[in-house]
Order: C-alpha cells, then sequence, then structure tokens
C-alpha cells in the first residue's frame, strides 16, 4: 500500500527504472529502514543498486549536475504533500461557509463589536462610558446625536459655528460637499464656553 | 457621517475619549446608542443641562 507521501515523492527525486522499492523515513531525516510495501515504477537513470534499485542515499536527480538525497527527496516530497493537503482543506473549508445562517449570525453580532466601518475608512465602534455603551470614533471621542436631524435629512448644524458646542463629525474622504441650504440651528446657551 | 440615518457629531468640549460633556446639552444633544437611541440619562458630573 503506497502512502500518499511516497507515491508523489518519488517521481520527481528517484532516478531509477523499473519497480523500486522506497525506503521509508523512519525518523525525522535520519534512520530509514526498507519496506516493499512502497513500489512505485521509475523513469530515468539506473542507480549503483541492484536491479535498478537505490541502495544508496544518493540518487541521480531529475536535473543534469544535481544531486539530491533520497532523505531531501521525501522531506520535499513531504512538505508538498503538507501544502496541497492545507489547500484542499482550504477550499473545503471554503467551500462549506457562506450558508445563510452564518450570514445571519454575523450581520447580528456586528454591532456589539464595530458597528460601522464605511468604505472610506471611517471606523464608528461601541464603547462602554458613564452613560452606558455608546457611539464613538475610532478614537474613542464619544459621538453625539442632534434631536432635531431627522432620519437620513441633512446635519441641521453644517452651517453653524462649532465652537462650544457638537460640531459634526468630518465627512469621509472624498464624499460630497456639505449641503450649502441648511437652516440656522438653534445654539444651546448652556454649551458656550 | 451618518449612523442609523441620524448625522453624527463631536461636542468641542469633550477634552479626550471618553468624555460625555456633551450629552443632553440643550436639551437636543445626546450619545448614541448601538441600535441608534438616543442615551436620555444625565453625563455624570452634571455635564451641560
Amino acid at each position: 500500500m503506497k502512502t500518499l507521501e511516497n507515491a508523489i515523492a518519488a517521481p520527481a527525486t528517484m532516478g531509477c527504472s523499473g519497480t523500486c522499492s522506497i525506503k521509508r523515513r523512519v525518523g525525522v531525516g535520519v534512520t530509514w529502514t526498507p519496506t516493499d510495501i512502497d513500489r512505485v515504477p521509475w523513469v530515468g537513470e539506473p542507480s549503483p543498486g541492484a536491479a535498478g534499485c537505490p541502495t544508496g542515499q544518493v540518487i541521480r536527480a531529475a536535473r543534469k549536475g544535481s544531486r539530491q538525497t533520497v532523505q531531501g527527496g521525501l522531506a520535499m516530497g513531504k512538505k508538498f504533500v503538507t501544502a496541497a493537503l492545507l489547500a484542499a482543506l482550504t477550499l473545503a473549508l471554503a467551500a462549506c461557509g457562506g450558508s445563510d445562517d452564518e450570514e445571519s449570525a454575523s450581520a447580528t453580532a456586528a454591532p456589539t463589536t464595530t458597528v460601522a466601518q464605511a468604505a472610506t475608512g471611517i471606523t464608528v465602534a461601541v464603547a462602554s462610558s458613564s452613560l452606558g455603551d455608546i457611539l464613538v470614533d475610532a478614537q474613542g471621542r464619544t459621538l453625539y446625536a442632534f434631536t432635531k436631524d431627522k432620519a437620513a435629512s441633512r446635519p441641521a448644524a453644517a452651517s453653524a459655528p462649532t465652537t462650544g458646542r457638537p460640531s459634526p463629525a468630518p465627512p469621509p474622504p472624498g464624499s460630497a460637499s456639505r449641503p450649502r441650504c441648511c437652516p440656522p440651528l438653534p445654539r444651546p446657551t448652556a454649551a458656550l464656553r | 457621517v451618518t449612523y442609523g440615518g441620524r448625522p453624527l457629531y463631536y461636542f468641542a468640549g469633550d477634552a479626550k475619549a471618553g468624555d460625555t460633556s456633551g450629552q443632553g446639552v440643550g436639551g437636543v444633544w445626546f450619545a448614541i446608542t448601538a441600535d441608534g437611541e438616543l442615551v436620555k440619562e444625565k453625563a455624570a458630573g452634571g455635564g451641560y443641562p
């Protein structure tokens, strides 16, 4: 019975012809014991071993002029197989993801950590404060709402002075300019410093 | 920048992260919860009326 490791590694590293017995690595790159369960047909130049099978640890590599040990070849093969298995596992996991249940769960959970991150890079988060969990910006500065702003309306305070009262959060870079025709905002007198 | 359709604002009196001095200013400025609701309770230390 062939192992996946040997079946893949051998053709690229061995240089003998015929059916050969691969030496299975027992330890970590040091001890090798022969076995007859791994038989892979080779194509190429016979090595000094009997009947074209490698007995020495140095065999001719596929590329002319270079030499490679069996241990090294199988070790490289093991890395290759490991990488291939990881790639296959990644694809399998990717294929399993994206169900409707997962999407709805993530959409529900998102506001508890980072509430929103606009495509422009503005981050709004939730932070605990003396008022409870409130919206803050990426630096932790508290964000406020103006009660006279209607939902989905333009900022009523866009044209009002910003000293001593809440000021509009900066618009995302590249966004449209502020509207020119905003009604004046009644200034909260107690907010003046 | 809006959240739940509400434009968001900073308060000039907040000097550092965590300050909520603008809470309840003029009875029209309030912090916002993650649900988009206004926080109606007063800020610790009184804040602005």
